[in-house]
């Protein structure tokens, strides 16, 4: 129980931190606050425009009062307004948020489930011919930025052979029918999912690997292969043992992926979270970007939690096992 | 035996001579360029003998800017990859020591680190400061230092099981001198392995953030490179030598450091296993 207490404070303090950060961030920065805080041109604007901007910001109230009418405005949902869009930014967020999860979670699904099959694949035997081709290809893909490989990707596979298309969600003109409009945004998805695995897969790979490798020179391996079981089932056994740290990094690593989605969406022309951030850096609009970072860490706490109530509830009691 | 030498090593000295060529292009660019890289040529231009890469829409010439890129690129990762490694070595030295207070608040400094999504905070926090490499270094080590202090706070654990701590603590000598003369010098091994790999890492989150033009831009970085050849219409001009040269670039880079680091991981590995296997 201490231990549930433990995670869920250790991550919620994570999400206040950055809650706070929010707010300070704008006002404690050279600049003009009130620029920051609304993204419009202060030399656009009049005295008296500026003045009521100020005060409908509450610039002018003490420190505390501001960070009060700060959380105000998440508690009530509305996540501030954005200047830019027209609109509060939990409006914006809302349209683009399903996007995102549906590249995310596909994403951290595959790579969890390919780094487990490949790293046990790799690590049950260690510094065998498989486990060298699996590791360098592993560090040589994971010396690539994401960008670079969803530039390959585009370049090879959309644009030079047209097999996928070119970005975007839905093809024009694909009618009402929903196995047609499915199997549409499946064959749009393939790429931007393809992009954020083999970006966050090989680190997973050599993570699982270096766990494999470890538990492959355990006694209780060398007995079950002189028992003569199969590598499936020596591999399966590995994995038993080794599952609660992976589930961990999965929970870590929802965060790295939803980053990484922001470089993936902006080349994908996918309107989603991440490109929202990016275009919100272009066009100067804090509020929506700190409206989208607060989303971000909401999403990454929540998967974070999920991740280590597992871990915490399949772990072994000390004093049970002999 | 010098052929068995160069065979065994032969990916560590591949490495090694990739990013000798690289560090001279940052210390000595002006050997390397035979343009300067603001001199206005015809712009859009294929590769060619005059123009080894092309020029860009400008009309500079691309492998000079690649060129007077790479000390733009490297050393703030190198000093960034530095203070972090710093930071998470203290950090995670602290985190393991035997005083309950300290050890508890700093292993919930990491954990609570662990929970924060790096790039996203990274994006937000770049856009509101303004645009500077300082600003680059300090934004990098501020989110970079938690995997090694995780790392460190292991290996600092597991070195303070040994039998001969508990027998210097007998014989009376300070914890401090504990922790510099006999604990730090057991890590080195994994600090270096660390921070080799931290400066591969910081490579790759500058050129991410450089790709969404969130550094210096009167500094040209790979990052920003590939940014202005994509949003400039690189692709559309099929003018793949100035989009992907920079790419090349950061890819021979991290992958050379990639296989120095876990050669020096093996390294260190080597040396704990052995006091491993002793006990």
């Amino acid at each position: 129980m201490k231990k549930y207490i433990y995670s869920a404070i250790t991550t919620l303090t994570a999400f206040a931190l950055i809650i706070v950060f929010n707010f300070a961030l704008p006002r404690m920065l050279t600049g003009d606050p009130v620029a920051m805080l609304t993204g419009l041109d202060e030399q656009a604007m009049t005295e008296e425009m500026y003045q009521y901007y100020y005060h409908a910001l509450g610039l002018d109230l003490p420190f505390h009062k501001q960070f009060a009418m700060y959380l105000g405005s998440i508690a009530d949902g509305t996540l501030g307004y954005s200047y830019h869009y027209n609109s509060t930014v939990a409006e914006i967020v809302a349209g683009r948020i399903g996007v995102t999860i549906q590249i995310a979670l596909p994403a951290v699904v595959i790579s969890s489930l390919i780094a487990l099959w490949i790293g046990l694949y790799a690590g049950s035997r260690p510094l065998r011919l498989r486990d060298s081709i699996v590791t360098n290809s592993a560090v040589a893909v994971n010396a690539l930025p994401s960008f670079v490989i969803a530039m390959l990707l585009l370049a090879t596979l959309a644009y030079k052979a047209k097999l996928f298309p070119l970005g975007n969600l839905n093809s024009v003109g694909v009618g009402d029918n929903i196995a047609l409009r499915i199997v549409d945004r499946v064959w749009h998805l393939v790429l931007p999912v393809a992009t954020l695995v083999l970006a966050s897969a090989p680190s997973k790979i050599l993570y699982v690997r270096n766990l494999a490798a470890r538990e492959a020179h355990s006694k209780y391996i060398l007995f079950a292969r002189a028992r003569g079981l199969s590598e499936h089932n020596v591999r399966m056994s590995i994995a038993a043992n080794i599952i609660r740290p992976i589930v961990a990094m999965t929970g870590i690593s929802f965060g790295a992926i939803l980053g990484g989605s922001v470089v993936v969406e902006t080349l994908f022309s996918i309107p989603g979270m991440g490109m929202l951030v990016s275009d919100a850096v272009n066009n100067r609009d804090y509020p929506t970007l700190q409206g989208c970072l607060f989303v971000i860490c909401a999403c990454v706490v929540v998967f974070k939690l999920v991740a280590d109530i597992f871990c915490i509830a399949t772990s072994v009691k000390r004093g049970s096992a002999q | 035996m010098k052929v068995r030498f160069l065979r065994q090593n032969a990916s560590l000295l591949c490495a090694s001579a990739i990013l000798l060529v690289f560090v001279l292009f940052a210390v000595f660019p002006s050997w390397f360029c035979m343009y300067d890289s603001k001199q206005a040529f015809e712009p859009w231009q294929q590769p060619s003998a005059q123009h080894i890469l092309g020029t860009n829409d400008l009309g500079y010439d691309v492998w000079s800017e690649l060129v007077v890129a790479t000390k733009y690129t490297l050393f703030p990762s190198l000093i960034a990859a530095l203070l972090a490694t710093v930071v998470g070595v203290v950090v995670g030295i602290c985190a393991a020591c035997n005083n309950k207070v300290v050890s508890a608040v700093f292993s919930w400094l990491i954990d609570v680190f662990l929970a924060i999504p790096k790039l996203p905070l990274m994006v937000v926090i770049a856009a509101f400061l303004p645009k500077s490499t300082l600003s680059t270094v300090m934004l990098i080590a501020l989110l970079s230092w938690v995997t090694t202090a995780r790392l460190i706070r292991y290996n600092t654990s597991d070195a303070l099981s040994a039998p001969y701590v508990t027998q210097l603590t007998i014989l009376g000598v300070g914890k401090w001198r504990i922790y510099t003369k006999h604990i730090l010098p057991n890590l080195f091994g994994a600090i270096l392995a660390r921070l080799i790999v931290a400066i591969c890492s910081a490579i790759l989150t500058q050129s991410t953030l450089g790709f969404l033009g969130l550094t210096d831009l009167t500094q040209p970085t790979w990052g920003s490179m590939i940014n202005f050849a994509y949003k400039r219409g690189g692709f559309l001009r099929e003018a793949y030598a100035w989009l992907l040269s920079p790419a090349l670039a950061i890819a021979l880079v991290a992958l050379a450091l990639s296989l120095v680091g876990r050669f020096a991981e093996v390294r260190a590995r080597r040396v704990t296993d052995c006091v491993a296997m002793d006990n």
